[in-house]
């Protein structure tokens, strides 16, 4: 394994780790939007449910697993799916101006 | 900071659908263009820890958190076309998977997230950065930057509560929680741009700025 993917490798560790371990223990108070939306009437809006209904509404997972547990497996899978997807559309991206960049004779 | 739905008058959150529609397919054109394949897995493990660092809540004040929105630090990294892209990633990821930030408010979102706060971010820190890498001048500027996204990502919510309809009196509180927020903002992208730059020296602090004029 080359220096840089043993370096993404490590940097993708530290991200789930953040996501899958540290997250279940953040701050539950409201964040800043939240917290100016009471006085401002609209503070429910933030718990209904949504048009679509979402997989792991609030990174919750099950029910009837810990929260800790809950949470941190929500975070494992969001982590990885936006690593994954940023990663499938860069390539496209990348892969398509390298022929381009070839065609031109760099 | 992501905002729900049924907050939001229709014609503000219509309009910002379509405005973000447009401005983000003209950041996939521009990244197309000009995004180097040895750039794709630092993008995967930035977009990573962007997701990673926004469920993780600081507390700023008694019954007030803030969380890392990770616009200055995409945008300083990578440049503003791969920054959209990353931060408009980890938006939808959030909306349709987690129920966070309104599905109709989606456009808003990504206009006060991930559009607003790294073209701010990056306008900051070319104003700021110095020519010699890794100075305490460039980590400043960093930090500023940083501060200035998440400020300017909360004046366009503003904005489009106060189209919406909404009291004035919103804006200072807004604007004063989302103040002590940037500084959190500010020390975990330092800290994030110090570890990256200090543990892979070929990504230099100006280069995302040369990618802006090139």
């Amino acid at each position: 394994m080359s220096r840089h993917a043993k370096w993404a490798l490590g940097a993708l560790l530290v991200s789930l780790a953040i996501a899958g371990v540290l997250s279940p223990y953040a701050s539950p108070s409201p964040d800043g939007l939240e917290t100016v939306a009471r006085p401002a009437g609209f503070a429910d809006r933030f718990e209904a449910a949504p048009p679509l209904s979402a997989p792991m509404p609030d990174y919750s997972v099950a029910e009837r697993l810990s929260p800790v547990l809950s949470t941190g497996i929500a975070g494992v899978v969001g982590t990885l799916v936006c690593a994954l997807s940023i990663v499938i559309v860069g390539r496209r991206m990348s892969a398509g101006r390298a022929r381009s960049g070839a065609d031109d004779g760099r | 900071m992501h905002m729900p739905d049924r907050v939001l008058d229709p014609v503000v959150w219509a309009t910002a659908d379509a405005a973000s529609a447009g401005l983000v397919m003209l950041a996939v054109r521009r990244t197309q263009r000009k995004l180097d394949p040895q750039d794709v897995p630092l993008m995967g493990v930035t977009c990573a820890f962007i997701f990673a660092g926004q469920m993780v809540n600081f507390p700023v004040a008694p019954m007030v958190s803030g969380h890392l929105l990770g616009g200055a630090l995409a945008a300083i990294l990578l440049g503003l076309g791969p920054a959209v892209l990353i931060m408009t990633t980890v938006l939808v990821a959030q909306c349709f998977l987690f129920a966070d930030g309104g599905v109709w408010a989606l456009g808003a979102n990504v206009l006060n997230m991930a559009l607003v706060a790294p073209a701010v971010a990056l306008v900051v820190y070319r104003l700021l950065v110095g020519r010699e890498d890794r100075s305490r001048r460039n980590m400043t500027a960093a930090f500023a930057a940083a501060w200035a996204s998440v400020v300017a990502s909360a004046a366009c919510a503003c904005l489009e509560l106060l189209m919406s309809g909404y009291s004035v009196a919103l804006v200072p509180p807004a604007l004063g929680w989302h103040g002590l927020i940037g500084i959190g903002e500010g020390l975990i992208t330092v800290a994030a741009l110090r570890t990256v730059w200090s543990t892979r020296p070929d990504l230099q602090p100006r280069r995302a700025l040369l990618e802006v004029a090139r």
